[in-house]
């Protein structure tokens, strides 16, 4: 076949692989995360994200830790998240695994960021979070999603 | 001074071209807001609006009026009455000139395109478009197509017109390829780049893993955006791909200039670079987490996921290695319906060592810190302890192998080559030059890493090094020193054999064609002078007329002997 011809055939093959992976993509979005149980480090991460997702920042509030609470109130956390200007939408997380013991854990996450435009920009980071159990398994470090915040860390710096 | 004016005028042209096309831009735009496309307010209903729309008039009338003058000027002196029109026509600078702004339109417009596209196909994915740093407004991205579209289509059809005018050569004729090819290589590469996008992202929506929290349908939102690439930049490179192609099978000076194109060949060859160059680089992606995986590497080194660690990556090469595949064909077709065996040969040699540098590049990265870690092992390094190695290990290996795969299969088909036919493959341009590369490129590498080497041990003598263990400060730039050098070496000689073979084809040519001679000259006459002219002209000059004249005008000591054309 020569190229002449064949730009036909590529055309064709292209819009192919357009439609199938549309398809393939739509179908696929049904599929629902994993559900984790009550109570568990990965559960509290869950529920702290998905805040986020919903534009909660009162919700992701309540999973942050006593010591980290105590250098910011709500308000001025929510605030603070206005000024972060919410958490990156083209963002999706998962939790790889949780290492540590009954009271502390630090929860692996890889981070899949994109910002495309039709020049293939996506990447992946791995980050840790580390979580302390008070009454329920807490976030103890200064985060707005997942971005480190401006607030003061520890109650002393206050 | 036909040159400065001519720069001139087509300077002059291209900045105010620029001044106006923003000004249009910019009115448009207002007036599709105005429409309801895109933001969508009342014309004049703000005072953004008439802030654009006072800029739009002045960039407009200034632009309008430098550019018509300029291009006014142009134009006359592509005037049928003017003798000087075909010097113009084929200017060097006009051919820049257009080369240059067909180029900068075809990014802009294909740029805005494709956001319009991903509206659509957002849409069909239901995810918004973009974040909240990043809203786009069609409204400008449509104003930006129609108004850069129709400057283009302007340019293009100018262009047609110098073509249909007469023969162009030189950089007339050349370089607004270089705006053909290389649009139509840019549209293959970002064509085949969301293509392979696409293909992952079906392959992780359907079996990777699901997102504990998706902010923003990550997956939708990567198909939405990949199939809008796939179609604005598939129309780029189809587009100009086919008008290239569709002129090599006419007929006339148009048709015969392209086939002979230097820039076409370099085309092909690019894109089997660059398609080799992605299909080894997903391969080898691919074997590396395959390999993290067997050796038991850090997890920071590749995927925790099987799917996203082998899968991914191998569904990512296939679009590249079509492509490959199909300018590799495409390539040695047009080369055989050439019937000139000397193409035939120089396109095999191409696509060989094209692929044969990438190949060596991989192997001998992947050889040097292969060697680097066995040294460092043997010598007492550090590099060995604890688990990264693995993954260092898995990464020398992959490259290795993806290297020696590449690399064996062209340089043998090139040494195959030079077994069957040595004298013409020694005298080859493209097996000399990838020789030459290989062997510079390796004795700089070779040098770098010598140097490293010494400054270690110069360091150490005089008790100065800081570094706590030295065999592994030492075993990564000795591996590499050791790899380049026999890298070096083999083709290093190599190529001394094919030089040594030249010279004994050239020392021995002058005697060839005089043995007949001398046998059939029994008084031992010098060999006659000879000299090889080739006379060429258009299709309608009488060449047999002009060659009686020629030898009726020779003194009687001088002979001219006439042949028919080769075909």
């Amino acid at each position: 076949m020569t190229s002449g011809r064949s730009v036909l055939v590529i055309a064709a093959g292209i819009l192919g692989i357009v439609v199938l992976g549309a398809v393939v993509v739509l179908l696929a979005e049904g599929r629902e995360p994993q559900s984790y149980e009550p109570g568990t480090p990965e559960a509290a991460m869950q529920a702290y994200l998905a805040a986020w997702d919903n534009d909660d920042p009162s919700a992701a509030y309540d999973v942050l830790s006593n010591s980290i609470k105590a250098t910011v109130s709500r308000e001025d956390y929510i605030a603070q998240s206005g000024a972060f200007g919410a958490v990156d939408s083209n963002r999706a997380t998962f939790i790889d695994r949780v290492e540590g013991d009954e009271t502390e854990v630090t929860v692996f996450l890889t981070v899949e960021e994109y910002y495309g435009d039709g020049l293939g920009e996506s990447y992946s980071s791995q980050r840790t979070v580390r979580m302390v159990h008070e009454d329920g398994w807490k976030i103890d470090e200064p985060l707005v999603g997942l971005e480190p915040a401006a607030f003061p860390a520890f109650p002393d710096q206050q | 001074m036909q040159t400065v004016r001519r720069l001139y005028l087509y300077l002059m042209s291209g900045i105010s071209l620029g001044v106006l096309l923003v000004g249009l831009n910019i009115l448009l735009t207002v007036v599709l807001h105005a429409l309801g496309i895109g933001r969508g307010e009342l014309l004049g209903g703000s005072e953004s609006d008439r802030q654009a729309l006072s800029l739009a008039a002045a960039l407009i009338v200034v632009g309008l009026l430098v550019w018509s003058v300029h291009w006014l000027l142009v134009e006359r002196s592509l005037r049928r009455d003017n003798p000087q029109r075909d010097a113009e026509r084929g200017a060097g600078e006009r051919a820049l000139y257009f080369t240059l702004v067909l180029a900068v339109l075809l990014v802009i417009g294909v740029l805005a395109g494709t956001q319009l596209v991903e509206e659509l196909t957002s849409r069909l994915f239901a995810v918004p478009r973009q974040d909240e740093f990043f809203s786009t407004d069609l409204g400008a991205s449509l104003a930006t197509v129609v108004v850069t579209g129709s400057a283009w289509a302007y340019h293009v059809a100018i262009r047609q017109r110098d073509l249909g005018a007469g023969p162009l050569t030189g950089a007339g004729a050349w370089m607004p390829r270089v705006y053909l090819y290389g649009a139509a290589l840019a549209g293959l590469v970002l064509t085949a780049l969301n293509v392979s996008t696409l293909l992952s992202t079906g392959v992780l929506a359907l079996s990777g893993r699901v997102p504990d929290i998706d902010l923003g349908d990550v997956r939708e939102r990567q198909a939405a955006v990949a199939i809008a690439g796939i179609i604005t930049w598939a129309i780029v490179w189809l587009g100009h791909w086919w008008y290239a192609t569709r002129l090599t099978r006419g007929t006339g000076w148009r048709a015969e200039s392209e086939r002979r194109a230097r820039l076409r060949v370099a085309y092909f060859v690019a894109a089997i670079g660059s398609m080799a160059l992605a299909t080894g680089i997903f391969a080898f992606m691919a074997l590396f987490g395959a390999l993290t995986k067997a050796l038991g590497a850090p997890e920071s080194f590749a995927p925790q996921d099987a799917v996203e660690a082998i899968a991914v990556p191998l569904v990512s090469l296939l679009p590249w290695a079509g492509a490959w595949w199909l300018h590799r064909e495409w390539l040695f077709v047009e080369a055989r319906e050439a019937k000139d065996p000397a193409r035939m040969a120089t396109a095999e040699r191409l696509n060989a060592a094209v692929v044969a540098l990438i190949g060596l590049a991989a192997l001998a990265g992947g050889l040097a810190g292969l060697l680097g870690l066995l040294l460092d092992a043997l010598l007492g390094g550090n590099r060995t302890l604890g688990d990264f190695w693995k993954g260092e290990l898995a990464g020398y290996l992959a490259a290795a192998t993806i290297g020696i795969v590449f690399w064996l299969w062209n340089w043998l088909s090139l040494q195959a080559r030079r077994g069957a036919a040595p004298r013409e493959e020694a005298d080859s341009t493209v097996r000399r030059a990838y020789l030459l590369i290989v062997v510079g490129t390796t004795v700089i590498a070779s040098l770098g890493s010598l140097a490293f080497v010494l400054y270690r041990l110069f360091a150490s003598i005089l008790n100065v090094d800081i570094v706590q263990n030295a065999a592994s400060a030492l075993s990564a730039p000795l591996g590499a020193l050791i790899v380049a050098a026999g890298v070096a070496v083999y083709h290093g000689l190599a190529l001394r054999r094919d030089q040594a073979l030249r010279a004994d084809a050239a020392s021995a040519e002058p005697t060839e064609p005089a043995a007949p001679e001398a046998a059939a000259d029994s008084a031992g006459a010098p060999a006659p002078a000879r000299r090889l002219l080739v006379l060429t002209g258009p299709s309608s000059t009488d060449l047999d007329a002009t060659v009686e004249a020629i030898r009726a005008a020779l003194p009687p000591e001088l002979s001219l002997e006439d042949s028919p054309p080769e075909d």
